[in-house]
């Protein structure tokens, strides 16, 4: 039985997610090491927060990428920039994640027991 | 000044959606871009777009921060709610702050280049666009019409039965739903050069982001197309569609290796980020034929029924089910005595039928035929 690092609603994760595995996706941080606030999902961040075709399932997930390419264009953006990318190395603990939206874009639901120390910044 | 605006497409997606397009009352573009997540709100920008410019945006030849930093009408608007409408209020400001710009760089895509003509038909129709490109060895920019006609035709029903293969094998919810006509016909409404270059487009159901349900069937046409070394894994391949889509795509093969004619298949949808490209030339027809006809069970379709008989004619070997799944009639043929002794009306039975279509002619409806392979009381 996983522990999700937040209350996730019915049926979420999606059946269809799976366990990472060892597979390796990128994600961004404010700055080098990596903290807790780095892992917020969109509703941990924003409660009222609400857009069409965003499920709330997704809505409890993080994003991720495993084309390091597109994770790194997202530092030209407003919202990104000075941030830093991180490498993570996913096992099957780490949580459930499915491909959503765009080609390479990740939606990890993440469990407690996801240790960030452990994650390495790559830029 | 408030403009109400509402989202098209989500083009970028990072626990937020971070850009996308909206269209006010008039269908003119905006692109809008999250600036900030602050104390649990959002803020956006955005500025008006023409279809030339965010194609060229989508395209990955225009900057980013060219938009915003120099758009076609000076006038930028800001919000912080996205429900089902956007209120943007105006931006009173001569410029945007430097917070609010991105870096020089961010490009959508990597460039798309000589693909912008489809690229554009994707922009305006919203949905996945497909040119069918067709030549024969008289001439590269004519064809002749019976064989346009039958290789359309036959292009449709391999989109159509392989679009409902993939969604009987994809994990989705309630699947009924999509069942309908405009997730796999496709429209024709253009044509052009470089061979006889015929341009249609899909009304397929699409979500925000751009994924257009029609790509299921495109995405597997590529697949039981493509070059392969491996004959095994081809075959595989071919077996996630096996029935209907096979007899069909063995019919276009043998059509293009019979007339000596070239296919080019390019299509394009929303969310992609790039454009699929694939040829079958006489030599690949025949690569392919050749393996269909190694596995002919491949184009066999099995059809079961559950239900009672309305009638049966023992000695002319036809009968007639009442289909209590869908509340349906079905009449089909039957070789030597395997109708010898069932029950009419009082008794269910379940019936495994061989699915025939009839031969296939451009100005005619197909005929499906069923023909009785077992039969056994229903429990």
């Amino acid at each position: 039985m996983k522990q999700w690092s937040e209350i996730l609603p019915d049926q979420c994760p999606p059946d269809n997610s799976f366990e990472p595995d060892g597979l390796v996706f990128y994600r961004l941080c404010a700055s080098p090491p990596p903290t807790e606030e780095d892992f917020k999902s969109q509703r941990a961040n924003c409660p009222t927060c609400n857009f069409n075709n965003v499920s709330e399932c997704i809505t409890h997930s993080l994003s991720v990428w495993d084309d390091i390419d597109k994770c790194l264009n997202l530092l030209k953006l407003p919202r990104h920039k000075g941030k830093a990318a991180m490498k993570l190395e996913l096992s099957s603990n780490d949580g459930l994640v499915l491909q959503t939206f765009k080609p390479n874009h990740y939606s990890w639901w993440r469990t407690k027991s996801f240790d960030i120390s452990l994650v390495t910044t790559t830029q | 000044m408030i403009k109400q605006l509402n989202i098209s497409q989500i083009l970028v997606y990072y626990d937020f959606p971070e850009i996308f397009v909206a269209v006010d009352s008039v269908g003119t573009n905006y692109l809008c871009l999250l600036v900030a997540t602050d104390n649990g709100n959002t803020n956006y920008i955005t500025t008006a777009i023409s279809n030339k410019r965010l194609s060229s945006f989508i395209n990955g030849s225009t900057d980013l921060r060219d938009i915003f930093e120099e758009p076609e009408i000076k006038q930028w608007f800001t919000f912080s709610q996205v429900i089902d409408s956007i209120e943007a209020i105006e931006w009173n400001e001569a410029s945007l702050p430097q917070d609010f710009l991105p870096e020089k760089g961010f490009l959508y895509h990597k460039q798309l280049q000589g693909d912008e003509l489809i690229l554009n038909e994707v922009i305006e129709k919203r949905n996945a666009v497909v040119h069918l490109a067709v030549s024969d060895s008289e001439d590269n920019y004519s064809i002749d019409a019976d064989n346009l006609g039958d290789i359309v035709k036959l292009y449709q029903v391999i989109i159509e039965n392989s679009y409902k293969k993939s969604l009987i094998q994809r994990n989705i919810k309630d699947k009924k739903q999509y069942y309908i006509p405009p997730n796999y016909k496709l429209r024709a409404f253009a044509s052009s050069y470089s061979s006889f270059n015929l341009h249609l487009y899909s009304t397929s159901q699409t979500d925000l982001f751009g994924n257009a349900m029609i790509e299921m069937g495109l995405e597997k046409f590529d697949e039981i197309t493509k070059d392969f070394d491996n004959e095994e894994d081809f075959i595989a391949a071919l077996r996630t569609v096996k029935g209907h889509t096979i007899s069909s795509l063995k019919k276009l093969v043998k059509k293009l290796i019979d007339n000596n004619i070239k296919l080019k298949h390019k299509w394009f949808a929303p969310n992609q980020d790039k454009v699929h490209f694939t040829i079958i030339d006489k030599s690949k027809a025949e690569k392919i034929y050749a393996v269909l006809n190694l596995a002919e069970e491949l184009a066999e379709e099995t059809k079961t029924f559950l239900g009672y008989f309305v009638q049966v004619d023992v000695e002319k070997g036809t009968w007639r089910i009442y289909n209590l799944e869908d509340e349906k009639e079905y009449s089909g043929e039957a070789t030597g005595q395997s109708l010898q002794g069932v029950t009419v009306e009082t008794v269910n039975y379940k019936l495994v039928c061989q699915e025939i279509i009839e031969e296939l002619k451009v100005t005619e409806k197909e005929k499906t035929k069923y023909v009785l392979q077992t039969i056994d009381k229903a429990e």
